[in-house]
């Protein structure tokens, strides 16, 4: 499994899109830190509430824009090429003339993209809060929509309830793309049928609004009571995607 | 040359996916009709966002145009640029002599009229739906006009609405066929195509929050310096009875036109990587 893992870890990270897309990645958390210091540090809750910025509560505010960058372009080219592309272009022959498991290839090529995207999420954390400690201006407590006023340990805690929820938006993101790479043919296909998921949900139900403004959606369920619905669909995304991936991956015929 | 486009033309009708693309028109038109039965229930009669059986090809269209029909190109344009160029199946064609640059711009062309076809599609279906689902009034408010048109002066209108869409359609077609060209494997190509979009979408946005820094008329120009803002709200600009920003709407498009040909042009020079 640790061969298996770092194995993946290095055709990863050959690909120089991956590289060069995590480079843009904090190239735009850089753009996301000038522009909330040009517009004076004010951000949104929602379409009709405002916020002003301080030293506490800057964290969320940098997911409004790049959780779009994350969810309609990393993940989808990140995962369709890990198990879509690899597949298709033949160069996943080579290590199935090994006897590995099929389950375990899934597991390490879900743990290398899951491990990747926690730490893409984790860092924007830090470097969102870093900056508004230093660039914002400093408050002793401040509240978030809907909640009591918060210290800073507080304050920090909710950031981080905040951005863990997130991080498993997108764990059910790689879910969807990855379920759209295992049954689309090409990559092609995978990639646009990810992008109708996260895009033709809304039509099905107002609910799955998160994939689109995911900061909204979690400062809503944070701060109102009884946002069942949310906890709900995403766990139920979360299960049966992962459920269906491994089931479909492991009796799909590689072979001839 | 023409035997090349023939050929191109037959090849991308092999496709499933794009018999699929045209099967999904319904299944668009009747979307945008929803969303527009929507909107009736917020605007009354004597408003042009209210959606009539005359005007429903152009409102249907303006919310469909900014982000299915870019999509739809940024699919096609993946399929028969990058798969074909990077998966070798373009050896076939480049064993006859035909130059890289003469097989992209037969490709180009053939994109090109297969977007005419789907937008006339669109047309026609648009007409079927609205009259089905829509009330039908002798005469209705048009954008930016003073009077009301007739049904009649609407169709006239809907057609250079279509028209102008198309041309936004070349100008977007022009960019993500440079994006593809360029790029190595078709998921790159998917993910800077819908980064180009998004980046297209969000600068407005942001030249907006500095809006009291800048006089209006510069604005707005600095707005419609982007296509996908061009396609939403632009093209009724460009229609109104007294345009001031039509001249201006269209020398973008002609510089995003020219501008992105001249890069293919450059990117599909003699290379010697084409048979690798």
């Amino acid at each position: 499994m640790k061969s298996l893992l770092l194995s993946e870890y290095e055709r990863t990270f050959k690909r120089k899109k991956t590289s060069i897309g995590i480079g843009i990645y904090f190239f735009m958390i850089v753009l996301q830190c000038l522009f909330i210091y040009l517009v004076g540090g004010v951000s949104f809750y929602d379409a009709d509430h405002s916020v002003q910025l301080n030293s506490i509560n800057t964290a969320p505010f940098f997911l409004r824009e790049l959780g779009l960058l994350i969810n309609f372009i990393l993940i989808p080219m990140f995962v369709v090429d890990s198990f879509n592309g690899e597949y298709h272009s033949g160069a996943l022959r080579l290590f199935l003339i090994r006897p590995q498991k099929r389950v375990k290839l899934f597991l390490a090529k879900w743990l290398v993209q899951a491990s990747l995207f926690l730490a893409l999420t984790f860092l924007t954390w830090l470097i969102a809060t870093i900056f508004g400690q230093i660039m914002m201006p400093h408050v002793n407590e401040t509240t978030f929509l809907n909640t009591e006023s918060l210290n800073l340990f507080e304050g920090l805690l909710y950031t981080l309830k905040f951005y863990g929820m997130t991080y498993v938006v997108f764990l059910c993101v790689i879910g969807i793309s990855a379920f759209m790479s295992i049954v689309m043919p090409n990559p092609i296909m995978a990639y646009m049928g990810t992008v109708a998921c996260l895009i033709g949900g809304i039509y099905i139900s107002d609910q799955f609004i998160y994939f689109i403004i995911i900061s909204d959606s979690i400062f809503n369920v944070l701060g109102n009571s009884g946002q069942y619905g949310f906890y709900v669909s995403l766990l139920f995304l979360f299960v049966i995607s992962h459920i269906m991936n491994v089931g479909i991956w492991t009796r799909k015929q590689w072979m001839g | 040359m023409n035997k090349l486009i023939a050929s191109e033309w037959e090849r991308l009708w092999k496709r499933k996916a794009i018999w699929l693309l045209f099967a999904a028109i319904p299944a668009m038109v009747y979307a945008a009709a929803k969303y527009c039965l929507h909107q009736n229930t917020t605007v009354t009669l004597d408003f042009p966002q209210y959606t009539v059986m005359g005007n429903f090809p152009v409102l249907g269209l303006a919310e469909m145009l900014m982000t299915a029909f870019n999509l739809v190109v940024l699919v096609i344009t993946t399929m028969v640029v990058t798969d074909e160029y990077r998966s070798g199946q373009l050896r076939m064609v480049l064993i006859r002599t035909h130059s890289f640059r003469q097989i992209i711009f037969a490709k180009f062309f053939v994109v090109m009229s297969f977007i005419f076809l789907y937008l006339l599609a669109y047309f026609i279906i648009c007409y079927g739906v609205g009259s089905m689902m829509f009330s039908s009034s002798e005469t209705y408010p048009q954008f930016y006009h003073q009077s009301d048109t007739t049904v009649v002066e609407g169709f006239i209108y809907n057609l250079k609405f279509y028209g102008l869409a198309f041309l936004t359609l070349v100008a977007m077609s022009s960019v993500l066929f440079f994006i593809a060209i360029i790029s190595h494997t078709t998921t790159t190509t998917l993910g800077i195509g819908i980064g180009f979009l998004f980046i297209s979408i969000a600068y407005p946005t942001v030249i907006g929050l500095f809006g009291q820094l800048v006089p209006n008329e510069i604005l707005l120009k600095l707005y419609f310096t982007s296509l996908p803002m061009v396609q939403w709200q632009g093209l009724t600009f460009m229609l109104a009875e007294s345009s001031s920003l039509l001249g201006w709407i269209l020398l973008v498009l002609g510089c995003y036109i020219v501008l992105f040909q001249s890069l293919m042009i450059l990117s599909t020079r003699r290379k010697n990587d084409t048979f690798i």
